[in-house]
């Protein structure tokens, strides 16, 4: 199954000097029975709400999941909140002065941002920004000194909002200012693209048999654009919004690495390192599941937006 | 004979007028250059490095220089050398990635959008099993599970792939099966077969296009984030991704082993969404933007 | 390339213009002009528009806008692709007549109830809260009629509004025209490549061609009298029951792309009684006698 056997990888090299011991550790990890009793197994743990034994944190994964999971959810909705601020108005303004300057920075803007690879971007900011600049901290979620005086009450696990709710201020402004550089590089590749989507989808309505007789009918340009026709865009804008959340979610797994943003991605990529099995299946079935709830809060929202689907 | 010169006429006239709209674009003649110039490197690596991939210990962590203009890396090889030969992993994994994926995912397609009924229904589920989980987590799962190698990686991203293939073709074929013609075709009892490939796939054949070009550029940068995570080519290979990941721990003093590689990678995924963009530009008038 | 080249015709007070053409003649080109609704990277290069003794070709914007929908109103081919579909058919027209004429919401609803009832619409209050996917197509294009009638409009302007309906719902939305017509006393173009529904609808006839008129006339004298060799053509391509065992006569040839126009005049090619002169020189628009103009060098 994997490579680098996780016996050998947990016990050491030593083990590996004595067969019979080998043997035996392997039936004590259950690692000796075929695969597919494996999964049943796994299944039946699953509904225990047993993840399974993280071998690198010597923790249950459940309990390294519970920790970990806040702090990506806290990146994630920072990186889609920039990402739809941004990235919608940028594509339906890009769309509405059509070949002026304005769309054709924006285009290629967005261009870089689904073309460049999140890690390198990450590095290349964190070059740039923090060592060369000191402008943000190289990393981490909050200050440790700051974590040390003025602790932050766990409320949700996002400390944005922790801190927020308790008025500590001296830790909310240290977790903004670690937040902000990865939450960007984050939803460099998501702002492209939903900008360059909003803009197609914008150009497509304005071109569309209705917006001519809203003209014909000497209604005003700007509610033509931005009460008509926007309308009209919204569908492909919140099937977008649904897509850039999985793409944040695997972006998560690039970016925390490298600013020691201690969350499922990071824990992941420390997983894959060890040849640690369980965390990433752990990590997998959480990430599934988001991002289907995500999808179903979606397929509601067109609902709402669409009179023409109806369920 | 008349019909044969006009047609040729008719092809040369497309061409012109795809000349004339790349002329117009000059962001999608950038594209078409770099993606040309990306084969090129690619077949002529050997003859483009300056230095062979082999370690010399002597010169490790050299700064860009005369001698190495991106600098060497922690083992003393040539990092401009190593992009360059780095561009044919890529290059290759580009390319049979997106092979495998279309000739799985367009079959299917085919078949799903042809038949209907409940082959139609049943593919259609399975599509949408793949697409339910983000396409890099499928690969990570995949890659954990068998083992981190080229082929292996390969065979991962094309999964992630080809439901979008699938889809697709499905999409124009259901839309082109409703079409009058078709009935006109089978009125004259004209073959399955024939149907399919004279009519149904010719009209699917823009969208393949321009889809494949966008995926031959993802599957490069997906391919180059499953090596960063160490879930790709192992070392040596001079894969860019795994580049990077080793590049980072000597940043940020030693920062030239790590920023190089993103720089082609960017501008190779660059290179293939411009030219997608312009082809798509070129084949569909209707979605000109 | 010119869509339109050479077009010139008047509608009076109250009186229907049918405009007829083949497709790809450019009515509906003509009619956009009117309004001045061409699009980029289209324009108007030149002539005048004169509406209630203005050229409105002069105007700016807001004097556009003020004019569309309010003097002069445009009903569409297609009345599915023309109807907003995520808005309501009642935010729809009431959205016109509270611009226009600066109605409060309550009167803008009552006045499109008394509107949609006038066009025939039934169960009109629970109507006014229907998306336009919900009607049929018929029903579609009375909601385009009484948006076009809702500002009172001294020119109505018709592209080929039936076209896209079956025939019976047809014969329901012409005798619908004939009446607000009657009621209201609006001037129409009507648009149309239909020889029937003009017969049926209109005082006077304008025959288009490859872009411009070739000939203009009252309906009667125009169907009893053709002069120019394409409306003779197009008149006897219509088939009489009287001629049930002939084969349909049609005009050889086809529609010249405007892209490649035959020289001279544009009908030549396809006309039977083209000589020398038609092939160099394009015939003017003449007055034939008090009505009737043509153009055409063959047909004095």
């Amino acid at each position: 199954m994997i490579p680098t056997d996780p016996v050998l990888a947990y016990f050491g090299e030593q083990a590996a000097t004595d067969p019979a011991t080998l043997a035996k550790l392997r039936h004590e990890l259950g690692l000796d029975q075929p695969l597919y009793l494996r999964y049943i197994v796994y299944l039946q743990n699953l509904f225990r709400g047993n993840l399974g034994w993280s071998i690198h944190t010597s923790r249950p994964v459940l309990q390294d999941l519970s920790q970990y999971f806040t702090a990506t959810l806290e990146l994630t909705l920072a990186a889609m909140a920039i990402s739809l601020f941004l990235g919608v108005p940028l594509g339906i303004v890009s769309a509405i002065k059509k070949d002026r300057a304005l769309d054709h920075f924006v285009r290629i803007f967005s261009l870089g941002g689904i073309s460049a690879p999140i890690f390198w971007l990450a590095i290349m900011l964190q070059l740039l920004l923090c060592v060369r600049l000191g402008l943000f901290p190289l990393g981490g979620r909050v200050d440790t000194m700051i974590a040390l005086t003025s602790p932050i009450k766990h409320i949700t696990g996002l400390f944005i909002l922790d801190s927020l709710l308790s008025a500590n201020w001296a830790a909310f402004i240290s977790c903004v200012h670690h937040l902000m550089l990865p939450a960007t590089a984050l939803s460099y590749r998501a702002i492209g693209l939903i900008s360059r989507i909003s803009r197609s989808s914008m150009l497509d309505v304005l071109g569309q048999d209705y917006v001519r007789t809203a003209r014909a009918y000497g209604l005003p340009e700007r509610i033509v654009v931005y009460v008509y026709s926007l309308k009209n865009s919204m569908i492909s804008i919140v099937t977008v919004v649904g897509l850039t959340f999985g793409q944040l979610l695997q972006g998560s797994f690039l970016t925390e690495a490298i600013f020691s943003w201690p969350g499922m991605g990071l824990y992941a990529v420390k997983s894959i390192e060890f040849n640690d099995y369980m965390p990433i299946l752990g990590v997998a079935l959480v990430a599934t599941v988001c991002y289907a709830g995500f999808n179903l809060i979606v397929d509601v929202l067109y609902t709402l937006v669409d009179p023409r689907i109806k369920y | 004979m008349n019909s044969k010169i006009v047609r040729i006429q008719q092809k040369m006239a497309v061409l012109g007028y795809a000349a004339h709209l790349l002329r117009r674009s000059p962001l999608s003649l950038l594209g078409m250059v770099i993606v040309l110039g990306l084969v090129l490197i690619g077949t002529l690596a050997p003859l483009i490095a300056p230095y062979p991939d082999v370690p010399y210990p002597s010169i490790r962590l050299n700064p860009p220089s005369q001698n190495h203009i991106f600098g060497t890396d922690e083992m003393g090889r040539d990092i401009f050398g190593r992009i360059v030969y780095g561009s044919q992993v890529s290059l290759t994994v580009g390319i049979i990635v997106v092979l495998i994926a279309m000739s799985v995912g367009i079959p299917l397609g085919l078949t799903s959008g042809f038949l209907g009924g409940k082959v139609d229904g049943f593919i259609m589920r399975v599509t949408d099993i793949f697409l339910s989980i983000p396409p890099l987590l499928l690969a990570m799962l995949i890659l954990a599970t068998s083992g981190p190698s080229i082929p292996n990686m390969m065979a991962a991203i094309a999964i992630t792939m080809w439901p979008a293939h699938a889809r697709l073709v499905r999409g124009n074929t259901l839309a082109i099966k409703e079409q009058s013609y078709i009935e006109a075709a089978r009125a004259f009892s004209a073959s399955t077969t024939r149907i399919i490939f004279r009519h149904i796939l010719p009209n699917c054949l823009s969208p393949i296009i321009v889809q494949t070009t966008f995926d031959v550029g993802n599957a490069i940068l997906w391919a180059s984030a499953l090596g960063f995570l160490g879930l790709g080519a192992r070392p040596p290979t001079p894969e860019w991704g795994l580049m990077i990941a080793t590049g980072r721990i000597y940043m940020p003093i030693w920062w030239w082993c790590a920023t190089f590689p993103g720089i082609a990678i960017f501008l190779t995924v660059l290179g293939f969404n411009l030219f997608g963009d312009g082809l798509r530009d070129i084949l569909d008038p209707r979605t000109r933007r | 390339m010119k869509a339109v080249d050479g077009v010139t015709f008047q509608i009076g007070k109250r009186e229907t213009l049918g405009l007829i053409g083949e497709t790809g003649s450019g009515k509906s080109v003509t009619a956009l002009s009117v309004m001045r609704l061409i699009k980029d990277p289209g324009r108007i290069v030149g002539g005048k528009v004169m509406f209630e003794g203005e050229n409105i070709l002069d105007k700016d914007d807001a004097f556009m806008r003020g004019i569309r929908g309010r003097r002069i109103a445009m009903m569409f081919q297609e009345p599915t692709t023309s109807l907003n579909p995520v808005f309501t058919i009642g935010q729809q027209i009431t959205d016109i007549t509270r611009w226009h004429l600066k109605m409060t919401l309550k009167n803008a609803i009552s006045d499109a109830i008394k509107k949609f009832e006038t066009v025939g619409l039934s169960d009109v209050k629970r109507r006014l809260k229907q998306y336009p996917h919900e009607l049929s197509g018929g029903m579609q294009q009375r909601v385009m009629i009484a948006m076009g009638i809702s500002c009172g409009p001294s020119l109505l302007i018709a592209d080929e509004p039936t076209t896209s309906l079956d025939v019976t719902i047809q014969s329901q939305i012409l005798g619908l025209i004939r009446e607000l017509r009657k009621r209201i006393g609006t001037s129409i173009l009507y648009i149309t490549h239909n020889l029937g529904v003009v017969a049926e609808l209109c005082d006077r006839v304008a025959v288009m061609y490859a872009g411009k008129i070739v000939e203009s006339a009252p309906v009667m004298d125009l169907f009893g009298d053709p002069r120019h060799p394409y409306t003779q053509g197009l008149l006897a391509s219509l088939p009489h029951y009287s001629t049930r065992t002939e084969r349909l006569r049609t005009i050889g040839g086809s529609v010249p792309d405007m892209i490649d126009i035959p020289s001279g005049c544009r009908f030549h090619p396809r006309c039977p009684r083209a000589k020398e002169i038609c092939i160099h020189s394009e015939p003017e628009l003449l007055q034939l006698d008090e009505q009737h103009i043509l153009a055409c060098h063959q047909c004095k």
